[in-house]
């Protein structure tokens, strides 16, 4: 399916328009601009997967989407409702989801309990409704009969699946995915990106995602952002338009080499700027 | 089945060696008595005796006053100490308020309050709970902040994100979170009610196994002492396995762990 079908298929919520956003830690004091004047725009149903060097301020921008952080500058819109401006945030909501990098599943609660947390608590749904829509989500995902356990027994590969269904049963308009691939190993991570992309299929929702792994942003991504370091602004935008649904076949392709190494160009130099602050300040 | 044949295997192995060393222990107690140094030092085989000898029910009294004041020290402490910790966890303005008192409390021996208490309480038995009550005050409110502010910061944003209640955030999230914890501080501070009591026993000599272990060495009842010291050892084992037990049953997500 075309990208155009696709989001004509979804609903059409959650376009996340970025204008001008600027973030400035401690304003008065060291003055560390994290985010500098970024723009750009994720129509509805649209994957758009950020990568930059670390502390290009790609967490920055993803807190002031969920509502954790606000902005110095600029303003984060979604569906056109400003969710985020200048020191000001909407209150984190079900509509803005996010998977965290180290994974955050309540250890106290079983799979099914973490699954069913927000509709349950949000009261959009019966516990057994949303018992039912759970365990339906998770059998998708080859998560067949773990209702009972509780995290800390289930691989982490399972863990980023559950916390990923207890994101998309709330029907976020967007859901922000923080690296969340990125403990895993290599085998189990080019799995996940295939249950991942399953979930989308399922429902299109909007998709923020962060990532260091260039290979990963482009598989998974329509668009990928490459931000630069401190300041953190937009250096490219690439536009991936390789074909869905995508198989591991496409990781050799001529168009997906030829979108790595344009992404390549513009992150290895920006690593090496990086590198280079990172070494002035320490001399 | 091979598994949990070679894990029974284990486990038996495991018991005779903990036998063992328990043999190996009384052996080299029944050698030493005979070093002329030692010569007033009772032998496991007089030890015994006096322990088969032992008038049960005075005795047993005796424990049970120990225990008491233990378990009502401990209890008082838990229920003051957990919501304090707990309200100084939360707060920032209740903290800066009162925790730079407790730092300056904290580093004095619990021991050291025995003659203010004598001072500040009339009966025996409420300086005997005082002291036990202090003793395990600290390390409960100490583990319980620790257990507050330690809370992962992105537990709190899911749950907000998930449409969680500031209400909901605390009772679901921080206190979940912080049982572990506090747990922690609850069995620090049950090793530290049995010190408690046996040195305010000792003193006060109202009763108690810490006055029945003085007693013994007063009157020159050597065997005895052991006997003292071993029970008291055994009801502390006791009251740390009664914990570890509610432990597991209300955390069953760390059973694991």
């Amino acid at each position: 399916m075309s990208f155009s079908k696709r989001v004509a298929a979804a609903n059409s919520q959650g376009e996340l328009h970025v204008e001008h956003a600027g973030k400035i830690y401690d304003p008065e004091g060291a003055n560390v601009i994290a985010v500098s004047d970024c723009t750009f725009k994720v129509p509805a149903g649209g994957i758009c997967v950020v990568v930059g060097p670390s502390g290009c301020g790609k967490t920055t921008l993803l807190n002031t989407i969920a509502g954790f952080d606000s902005l110095t500058s600029g303003t984060v819109r979604l569906d056109g409702e400003v969710i985020a401006g200048a020191n000001s945030a909407l209150q984190p909501g079900p509509d803005r989801i996010v998977v965290f990098q180290q994974g955050a599943l309540f250890p106290w609660k079983t799979v099914l309990d973490n699954v069913t947390y927000g509709p349950v608590r949000q009261k959009k749904m019966s516990r057994k409704e949303a018992e039912a829509r759970g365990l339906a989500l998770m059998d998708k995902v080859g998560l067949t009969g773990i209702g009972k356990k509780f995290p800390s027994d289930i691989s982490s590969g399972m863990q980023r699946r559950v916390e990923i269904i207890r994101a998309l049963i709330n029907d976020p308009k967007i859901l922000l995915l923080d690296e969340p691939f990125r403990a895993l190993d290599a085998l189990t991570k080019s799995v996940m990106h295939e249950y991942l992309l399953e979930l989308y299929d399922l429902s299109h929702k909007t998709i923020f995602f962060i990532t260091h792994d260039l290979e990963e942003a482009i598989f998974l991504g329509d668009m990928v952002v490459v931000m630069t370091t401190r300041p953190g602004f937009v250096k490219k935008l690439i536009n991936v338009d390789l074909p869905r649904p995508r198989n591991y076949k496409m990781l050799t392709s001529p168009r997906f080499l030829e979108l790595k190494r344009e992404a390549v160009e513009g992150v290895h130099e920006e690593a090496l700027k990086a590198f280079a602050a990172g070494e002035r300040e320490l001399a | 089945m091979p598994r949990l044949s070679n894990h029974m295997r284990s486990l038996t192995s495991n018991l005779l060696l903990q036998a063992a060393s328990l043999l190996l222990l009384v052996l080299v107690w029944h050698l030493l008595i005979y070093l002329p140094a030692l010569k007033r030092l009772p032998g496991p085989a007089s030890v015994a005796k006096a322990a088969i000898d032992l008038d049960l029910l005075p005795f047993l009294y005796q424990a049970l006053l120990s225990v008491y004041r233990v378990t009502a020290g401990f209890v008082i402490a838990a229920i003051i100490g957990i919501p304090l910790g707990i309200i100084i966890g939360i707060w920032q303005p209740i903290r800066a308020i009162l925790f730079p008192i407790i730092e300056i409390l904290r580093p004095i021996p619990p021991i050291a309050w025995i003659p203010l208490s004598v001072l500040f309480f009339v009966g025996i038995e409420s300086q005997i709970i005082f002291l036990t009550f202090y003793g395990a005050f600290f390390p409960i409110v100490y583990n319980t902040i620790a257990g507050v502010s330690g809370i992962d910061i992105r537990l709190i944003r899911a749950a907000r994100s998930l449409g969680a209640n500031e209400w909901d955030i605390f009772r679901r999230i921080v206190l979940p979170g912080t049982m572990p914890h506090i747990f922690t501080g609850l069995s620090v501070a049950v090793g530290i009610t049995w010190l408690m009591v046996v040195a305010a026993e000792m003193i006060a000599s109202r009763g108690g196994l810490g006055y029945v272990t003085w007693e013994a060495y007063t009157t020159q009842n050597y065997p005895m002492i052991f006997v003292g010291m071993a029970s008291i050892g055994v009801l502390g084992a006791l009251s740390s396995i009664f914990l570890r037990s509610i432990n597991k049953r209300i955390m069953p997500w760390r059973r694991r762990v």
